[in-house]
């Protein structure tokens, strides 16, 4: 602990030239890397709010810091610190007038509702709500604030004193809770928010204003829906006088995300089909609401969007095209797409990987977060008709000392011949013609991907620090991962740890037949889907001489009836366990845990309802019964992933630890 | 045969009670109500003095008044011959328990967890208050006077500590890594002198030395030698639950060399060393563990003079599972071993001699007998002593014979509320097989009438259901429900303990098969007698009870109502998840892995889509006999398949539900459960 304290008060402190000295990357400089996300630009263009997010991990401090930053667009030296209250505040937004700022704080305990002025004075507190406020949008008017929270239902006979019933049990199926939308006015006190949708509905996460302030589009769920809320969740407008409530026609099993057009014709939102899961995009449908019909944008980048990331950003200042943020190999793109079925545009110029793209309320600017591989993530500004992306924070320029090592994609044939693509991170002393011990690092989804992100940012396994430490790592983006094309995610339905394993072994053979790694020397590691990758891979082979495996899915059988993704297991193995439990067992890496050599080491957290921790203790016991070596390290605290500062350290420390013993110093 | 013709005694004497309850008429206050499982007061650790005099036991009490949500344990004493003498020994509030007598009377130890972690005490039988003797920092487990009453040895958990922590370590303490055998557990010994000692570790940390096992045991795992020269200790190589059953082993330790030495190994498992009078030879308990747990258990006897070890003759049921101490210790006189184990729905104490002579039962086979525990002079037997229809109370009896005696009457406000009838019944099963179980009348019972019928399976599966107390009722109300007009049946079908081995052993590879019949013939049995209405049945079980009530409502429509405690139902997960890491594979013939198919056959969660019984499921949240993974599976199963299914889970609880409040909204949920879906059924 000691030694953490020194290097965090070294940075925070004194001089660079300290660091000159001593500029290896430690794996624990994870924290030094600070977050900017929600980069919002005034109507005007000329003020920028963001927040920044620190880790606070000096005298004993174990947690993180959000707080919100201000200043203009074209001069950086006045930015500074907006809010102060040491908890977490963000999630700030201009009112479309620009005279007010409207944000999120939980200074108060729980997320609640603040107003600010622009120009000087305290935020005063507006809302004072149970369940809190997550997440709100101005009215185009500058007049209300809406938003969704939930609320317990009482029911008379919960409250009957002769009842042997105890509160503290948990009883399923509950309805404990009802989600509404709710609206405050924009004056600086607390109000007793107005309920604007009824108990019929359970209404979910995204909602947006009409331009004339007089309806809401919103998207829920029946309350009577049995089974993974969301998966029901249709759209809807309501008027706000009348209370009237219009649905939206039923193309898809599940829409979201809507979105209305600046002239008020249009609502685009997000759709994806019955069984499709996570992985069929064709997703952009436009509600005309004059003629209530229906029609689907026709995408033709071969890319996608994320239908669960909110990667609809918005519209055109004219409302003739939808702007979305699709997955491009190593990177993404903004794309514009006509809504009269003309040819998308790529709006960004390629050089970077986008974050948190915020499009202000008159479709003029952007605010987005952008990073490289070798740049750590900064707020930027842009407008949508010319992009130049301008950068307005300056939280990690600290970080520039740190040079990170050479990273660069490759691509090579897998078995079948298809060419698959990965990130090859170079050893720091790495000299042409020797050979390196190599990591293979797989990514979690399956359908997501590895990107060009600031290689000083992660969260599980630190890059520069193996770099230093010798070692090549290849992060591979094999079939099933997203920013290739549907046809490319869709492969591994039905087939997980089939053809992924092979384009991963390819890129492994690959770089040992140039002459890079030494295959005598190399390990796997991977959380979620990596994680099951990496617990199959070494069921499957010898090769590897560690492997560390997060958070992963050991038994696909019990996994999919534990799992809170209820229903993407029964997708992804082609039927449900009590019909097909072949299926999922002639995939499960514990099905073949004797067949393992490889030393592993297994990471989780306690609290994790994607892949619950009972994923890693069916591993470990089959193992350990085995007699077969490994290591087990539970996170308290954490859910799927490790997030708390020294749990974190801890699991990124484990596992740089773990593999110089058992692959370097083997 | 002399069996059944007792039981049919029983049958009709019942029925001549019940007639007679008819015309009483029932006040409402005579009605069982789910919360009156709150009024049992339970007895335990009954010691008698060395000269037969008089004797400390403990009661427990819960406290559910005024918010309190606890049980409080006190220590009471009084004279063998006076009940009016009896009084309330120790006063602390908590937990005061397992009082000893040493060896010469002068002296009483007790542990207390007045101060936080359970600790020794030592108090005068002639007045002044307790002193504390130890203050170790992971409490005491159990003890155990020297013969010369100046010491007492005990089992303490140590936390071996990594050699010296790295101070520039970036790992964090909060992280729990596994394998992890920093938790030992170590003999030590303390003088018996009034004040707070260092105690001496007798055992380095390779021994993890047992005090009380998980189940199974309810005596001290270590003996004094007669000379109070050695101490003969169980020990096991790592502390994984799963070894104490299937590894432990016997060693010596010399008291002044300190020097150790281990007994020769007879068996995979051997414990609980008794000491003879004599001091000439150690009995223990021997299993070869080539099984389920210990699924038999014999008497080993070593000699410490030639140093050889040798099995004696096997008891009626080879063993005992999930009850009370099995080797209960040697006779005065040197010459047999007393032991006991389930017999049929009771348990037996035998008289085993040591020069192999025939096997005489010691109890007299009237009541439940229950936690023996003999007198450091092997003079007297202190138990408890409950029927059906009698909460449990102390006995005594001479060492010699048995003649049972009464020393309390802690439950006699229990009288007040007599609770529903209970004969035995038999039935042949489908096979032939004769099956026996517990028959309790509902309250209102009339001949010819038919009434709803609530099936009750029991755990273990190596358990049984026996003639204790009705209105105890673990996880389900039976005399509230009875009161309510339901017959409740409770079969002991193949798996179970108290009818030998075979019997015991008749469930491998094999679960949800005949023992499914059993207890569905047990069903069909109670129907042809016209008891039953066919209509309104349900059932319920917990633990492996809870696995075969998830497995029967998968392959039969019949009952109108389930309810399903800690069961499992992916016995593949199951068997990977449970502290108990070789159960399934031991039951079902070896790992899944080798081969899924019989794993895959007989989880109920592979005919989740055949359920159309509404289910109630319960578990607790820090279960790790069977973890509540097994009833999330199983729920998320049914209710995707929009199944009528119901999930309570219950905070701070273990593989029985336990505290006050949670166990009263457990017991008052089935009650509930039942009522609505049998009795205000169509």
């Amino acid at each position: 602990m000691k030694y953490i304290l020194k290097g965090f008060i070294l940075t925070a402190a004194i001089s660079q030239s300290i660091f000159a000295n001593e500029n290896e990357w430690k794996p624990e400089f994870a924290f030094k890397v600070n977050q900017v996300e929600e980069v919002d630009v005034s109507p005007d263009g000329k003020d920028v709010l963001y927040s920044v997010t620190k880790a606070k991990i000096e005298n004993e401090s174990n947690r993180y810091e959000t707080q919100i930053w201000k200043g203009k667009v074209n001069d950086p030296s006045t930015h500074f610190q907006f809010t102060t209250d040491n908890y977490r505040s963000s999630h700030a937004r201009w009112s479309p007038n620009g005279n007010m700022i409207a944000f999120i704080s939980s200074r108060s305990g729980t997320s609640q509702l603040y107003l600010i002025s622009p120009n000087g004075g305290e935020a005063f507190q507006i809302t004072d709500l149970k369940d809190g406020v997550h997440n709100f949008h101005w009215s185009p008017d500058s007049n209300m604030l809406a938003f969704v929270t939930s609320k317990a239902i009482k029911k008379k006979e919960d409250k009957d004193k002769e009842s042997n019933f105890c509160d503290d049990v948990s009883v399923y199926p509950s309805k404990k809770y009802t989600s509404h939308l709710y609206m405050v006015k924009a004056l600086p006190f607390i109000q007793q928010p107005e309920e604007i949708t009824k108990d019929e509905m359970y209404v979910l996460n995204s909602f947006d204003w009409s331009p004339d302030s007089k309806s809401i589009a919103f998207n829920y769920a029946p309350f009577s829906a049995p089974f993974g809320m969301w998966k029901h969740s249709q759209i809807a407008v309501i008027d706000i006088d009348s209370k009237e409530v219009k649905h939206l026609p039923k193309v898809a099993e599940t829409q979201h995300l809507p979105i209305y057009s600046p002239n008020g014709d249009y609502i685009a939102f997000i759709k994806f089909e019955k069984n499709s899961e996570y992985s069929d995009i064709d997703p952009i449908t436009i509600f005309d609401t004059r003629s209530k019909e229906c029609f689907t944008l026709k995408d033709e980048t071969g890319y996608e969007i994320h239908a669960y990331l909110n990667q609809l950003i918005g519209w055109t200042q004219d409302s003739s095209s939808v702007i979305v943020l699709e997955d491009k190999h190593f990177k993404n793109a903004l794309v514009s797409i006509p809504i009269d079925g003309s040819s998308c545009t790529q709006i960004d110029d390629g050089n970077w990987l986008f974050e948190n793209p915020l499009l202000s309320r008159n479709g003029k600017y952007l605010g987005v977060t952008l990073e490289a591989l070798d740049k750590p993530g900064e707020g930027f500004v842009t407008s949508i008709d010319n992009f130049a992306p301008k950068q307005v924070s300056h939280v990690n320029d600290e970080l520039k000392q740190f040079t990170m090592p050479k990273a660069e994609l490759i691509t090579w044939k897998s078995y079948d011949g298809t060419e698959i693509e990965g990130l090859l991170i170079y050893p720091k002393d790495y000299e042409e013609g020797n050979s390196y011990p190599l990591l293979l690092n797989v990514h979690g989804g399956p359908m997501c991907k590895f990107d060009e992100a600031y290689l000083g940012n992660y969260r599980f396994y630190p890059m520069p620090s193996f770099s230093e430490a010798g070692f090549f790592v290849l992060k591979p983006n094999p079939r099933g991962s997203s920013g290739y094309g549907k046809e490319y995610r869709q492969a591994i339905h039905g087939d997980w740890g089939g053809i992924d394993y092979q384009d991963l072994m390819a890129g492994v053979d690959h770089l040992i037949a140039k002459g890079l790694a030494d295959e005598d020397r190399m390990g796997v590691m991977g959380w979620s889907y990596g994680g099951y990758l990496t617990g199959w891979i070494i069921t499957q082979t010898d090769r590897f001489s560690a492997g560390s495996m997060g958070a992963g899915v050991s038994n696909a059988l019990s996994h999919s009836l534990t799992t809170d993704g209820r229903t993407y297991m029964s997708y992804h193995f082609d039927g449900e366990t009590w019909d097909k439990p072949e299926n999922y067992m002639r995939r499960s890496p514990v099905r073949y845990a004797g067949q393992i050599n490889t030393p592993l080491l297994i990471q989780h957290g306690r609290g994790d309802k994607r892949v619950p921790f009972s994923q890693s203790i069916e591993m470990y016991n089959a193992l350990l019964v085995q007699n077969k070596p490994v290591v087990f390290a539970a996170y308290p605290r954490s859910g799927h992933a490790v997030l708390e500062p020294k749990l974190r350290k801890d699991c990124i420390q484990r596992n740089f630890d773990w593999f110089v013993k058992h692959v370097k110093n083997k | 045969m002399k069996l059944a013709k007792q039981n049919l005694a029983n049958y009709f004497f019942i029925f001549c009670l019940l007639s007679i309850n008819l015309f009483s008429e029932e006040t409402e206050e005579k009605i069982w109500r789910t919360e009156d499982v709150f009024q049992i007061k339970n007895i335990s650790n009954v010691d008698i003095s060395p000269d037969g005099k008089e004797v400390l036991y403990a009661v427990t009490t819960p406290q559910v008044e005024d918010g309190a949500n606890h049980y409080l344990t006190q220590i009471w004493r009084g004279k063998v011959d006076d009940p009016k003498s009896h009084y309330q020994f120790t006063t602390d509030n908590t937990y005061s328990s397992s009082a000893r007598w040493s060896p010469d009377g002068k002296t009483i130890a007790f542990i207390s967890a007045r101060t936080g972690y359970p600790q020794l005490y030592l108090i005068p039988p002639n007045g002044g208050e307790a002193v504390q003797i130890t203050e170790v920092p992971h409490g005491v487990n159990s003890f155990r006077w020297s013969p010369d009453s100046q010491k007492i040895a005990f089992v303490s958990a140590v936390y071996n500590t990594p050699k010296e922590k790295d101070e520039k370590s970036l790992l964090c303490d909060e992280v729990m890594v596994f394998p992890d055998n920093r938790m030992g557990s170590s003999l030590h010994i303390v003088n018996a002198k009034a004040s707070i000692q260092e105690p001496e570790v007798l055992t380095a940390k390779e021994y993890f030395c047992l005090g009380i096992g998980d189940f199974g045991t309810d005596i001290e795992a270590f003996d004094f030698s007669f000379d109070g020269k050695n101490i003969a200790f169980t020990y096991t190589r790592d502390n994984l639950l799963e070894s104490q059953w299937k590894k432990p082993q016997i060693a010596i330790i010399n008291l002044e060399s300190k020097e150790i030495k281990k007994l020769p190994k007879l068996a995979p498992s051997q414990g609980i060393p008794k000491y003879s009078p004599d001091g000439k030879f150690i009995a223990f308990l021997k299993s070869d563990a080539n099984s389920v747990y210990s699924i038999e258990q014999h008497i080993g006897l070593y000699s410490i003079e030639d140093e050889s070890c040798r099995v004696l003759q096997k008891t009626p049921d080879e063993g005992a599972f999930l009850i009370g101490p099995s080797i209960m210790g040697w006779t005065e006189d040197g010459k047999s071993i007393l032991f006991m184990e389930p017999s049929r729905t009771k348990y037996a104490i035998w008289k085993v001699p040591v020069n192999d002579g025939p096997i005489t039962r010691f109890d007299d086979n009237k009541k439940l007998y229950s936690f023996p525990l003999l007198s450091y002079n092997r003079k007297w037997i202190g138990l408890g002593a409950q029927s059906i229809t009698e909460a449990k109370e102390a006995f005594c009896t001479p060492a010699s014979e048995f003649k049972p005696i009464q020393l309390t009457s802690v439950n006699e406000h229990l009288k007040e509320k007599p609770v529903a009838e209970t004969i035995v019944i038999r039935w042949k099963s489908y096979d032939d097989t004769e099956i026996e179980g517990l028959l309790t009348y509902p309250k209102d019972y009339e001949e010819g009438k038919t009434y709803p019928l609530l099936v009750n399976i029991h755990g273990g599966p190596m358990s049984m259901f026996d003639e204790g107390y009705l209105g105890q009722g673990r996880g389900y109300p039976l005399a509230a429900m009875a009161d309510a007009g339901f017959f409740i049946l409770r079969p002991n079908p193949r798996g179970s303990c108290g009818y030998g081995l075979e019997f015991r052993k008749a469930n491998h590879n094999d679960w949800g098969g005949r023992d499914y019949e059993d207890i569905m013939s047990g069903v069909d049995h109670v129907i042809e007698k016209g008891l039953v209405d066919e209509n309104h049945m349900g059932v319920m079980g917990w633990s492996y009870g809870g696995y075969m009530t998830a497995w029967i409502v998968s392959q039969t429509d019949r009952f109108a109502a389930a309810s399903m405690g800690a069961g499992l139902s992916n016995l593949i997960s199951l068997s990977n998840t449970t502290d108990l890491r070789s159960f399934m594979s031991d039951y079902l013939g070896g790992e899944f892995w080798k081969d899924p198919k019989l794993y895959l056959e007989r989880s109920a969660i592979m005919y989740s889509d055949k359920v159309n019984t509404p289910l109630l499921i319960q578990h607790g949240l820090l279960d790790d006999r069977v973890p509540v993974s097994q009833s999330i599976e199983f729920y998320n199963a049914l209710h995707k398949l929009n199944k009528p299914v119901t999930l309570a889970i219950y905070p701070r609880s273990q593989h029985g539900v336990v505290e006050p409040k949670l166990r009263i909204d457990e017991l008052q949920r089935n009650f509930d459960w039942f009522v609505k879906h049998l009795k205000n059924k169509d």
